[in-house]
């Protein structure tokens, strides 16, 4: 990747999918900047070596090391087995992040059709990073309606998504 | 709704389960995980409205962090430029020294350098530079010798005109060798314009240029050559170098001997034999090393190609032969690296047979 602007190509089309990639994993917006920073990094250090056709899933493959590396160093490589399992190496390599964005500008769209209460605990629950029983309690509702309303709003989007 | 009695837990509540917030999966749903692809999708379907609901808040901005990532690349050794006092202060202190004609004065600085009697000229930049970092005077250049400066030009001649400019052009598919009132010749290549005055006068020799093209300049120690092509300013002390500057690339100053210091608005280097210095978007530049083989291989009659991205040969032969790169119909990706040695006698078509032999491709022109 020697030409000048293949780089810079690669980075404005990946930057993106790649942040919020990283922010599966790790919680901190600046930490996932600098994760995301230090791929680049490697990626300048590498670019003579490195095909812009295949330099997406180097990108990903190489992010998610960082991620996990990141995790354990902080001893909370526990909390997220779920997610590396999901983001697992095959997943990863395989999926284009860009057709992935598209999706989710998709589902973002639909999400303003959710009643405001469902889409606010939805968010508090993943987005915030919140427990079930402290939604509930905050909201003064039971735990089971707390779940009820994610699974609600999981089914209406996945409905209108899906062919 | 809440019950008491234990029941097998539907695939929304493993879901729910598996994706709040802190909580630690055993082993046995893990392993469900692993091997149920419906479980999968359901938990990935969490993910992605959580990362929807994200984008919402957060929204990097890509192209400060773009900027921020080019700003770290600038080579080691590549001096930054000096405030503009420190500069003055510079030229005036030389000036001085010169005019008192004590070279004596700049011993200590040139202690490493050639003894007195060596020197013949010292040579009085315009740029004074390298103030690298930490405040570090780093003399760049003086690997090169110091002769003592003659302090006046000589004078016009009464009645000689003023100099004029001249601007010789390269249309597409045409090279040309220009040469200077110097003696310097300047090859240019095909889409390059250089304008130079008529004779040159004062101090420096001065051109300005665009495109590509390779100069051989005469060796003139009192009277420095610059070239200004973009932005960036090479300073000649005699020398064989080439410069790039085609719209759409780096541009790029490849030494092939002698010895030049080249410059943009930020940066300063001096080059050895076969560096080239690239000066990318963001203010950043790099010095690497380069095959100067195929520029005096242009100079001599032949396109010349060691190992490069197919599309770099085919930009360069649309140049040469006046065509578009979408002439060329090609199966493999232009991204394969190809090597390349013919006459530019050639035609495009014996050309594009050559470089299909010697590199197992099938490239048809339309």
């Amino acid at each position: 990747m020697n030409r000048q602007g293949d780089f810079d190509k690669v980075f404005r089309l990946y930057y993106e999918p790649m942040y919020f990639f990283a922010r599966h994993f790790v919680d901190e917006e600046e930490t996932c900047r600098d994760l995301v920073m230090d791929v680049f990094e490697d990626l300048w250090r590498h670019r003579d070596g490195v095909k812009a056709t295949t330099a997406k899933s180097w990108l990903f493959v190489d992010l998610r090391n960082k991620c996990i590396d990141y995790l354990r160093r902080q001893h909370r490589a526990r909390q997220y087995e779920v997610t590396a399992m999901l983001l697992n190496k095959e997943w990863t390599e395989n999926t284009d992040p860009l057709e992935q964005q598209e999706r989710e500008r998709i589902v973002a769209r639909r999400l303003d059709a959710l009643p405001v209460t469902t889409r606010r605990i939805f968010e508090a629950c993943y987005v915030e990073g919140k427990k079930y029983k402290e939604v509930a309690a905050e909201m003064g509702i039971s735990v089971s309606t707390v779940k009820k309303h994610i699974v609600k709003a999981l089914k209406s989007v996945k409905r209108q998504t899906k062919p | 709704m809440e019950a008491n009695q234990k029941h097998i837990l539907s695939e929304e509540d493993r879901v729910l389960e598996l994706m709040e917030h802190g909580s630690l999966a055993d082993k046995a749903a893990l392993d469900a995980l692993r091997d149920d692809e419906q479980l999968r999708q359901a938990c990935m379907d969490v993910l992605e409205l959580t990362s929807c609901c994200r984008r919402r808040e957060e929204k990097p901005d890509v192209e400060a962090a773009l900027r921020r990532f080019h700003q770290h690349h600038v080579a080691q050794r590549v001096a930054l430029k000096p405030q503009s006092s420190r500069r003055r202060w510079w030229a005036v202190a030389a000036a001085v020294l010169v005019l008192v004609g004590m070279s004596a004065l700049l011993l200590p600085q040139l202690s490493r350098q050639t003894p007195l009697a060596e020197q013949s000229a010292i040579q009085l930049y315009r740029q004074p530079v390298l103030l690298a970092d930490g405040g570090r005077k780093a003399p760049v250049g003086m690997e090169s010798a110091f002769k003592p400066i003659v302090l006046t030009a000589p004078p016009r001649t009464a009645g000689e005109a003023p100099a004029k400019t001249i601007t010789a052009k390269a249309g597409a598919g045409e090279n040309s060798v220009v040469t200077l009132p110097d003696g310097s010749r300047v090859y240019l290549y095909p889409q390059s314009s250089l304008s130079f005055p008529s004779r040159f006068e004062g101090e420096e020799r001065r051109v300005s240029f665009s495109g590509k093209a390779t100069f051989c300049v005469r060796h003139d120690a009192r009277h420095p050559f610059f070239v200004d092509a973009a932005g960036v300013e090479t300073k000649v002390l005699g020398t064989v170098f080439n410069v790039s500057t085609y719209e759409g690339t780096p541009k790029r100053v490849t030494l092939i001997s002698g010895s030049v210091q080249v410059c943009d608005a930020y940066h300063c280097v001096v080059l050895q034999p076969s560096e080239q210095a690239r000066f990318f978007d963001y203010q950043a530049m790099d010095v690497v090393k380069a095959d100067t083989l195929t520029y005096t291989s242009w100079m001599e009659g032949e396109f010349y190609y060691h190992d490069v991205p197919l599309s770099f040969v085919i930009e360069d032969l649309c140049r040469y032969y006046d065509c578009q790169p979408a002439d060329f119909l090609c199966d493999a990706s232009h991204d394969i690296h190809v090597s390349l040695r013919a006459s530019r006698k050639l035609s495009l078509r014996q050309i594009v047979e050559i470089l299909n032999k010697s590199n197992a491709l099938s490239i048809r022109v339309k």
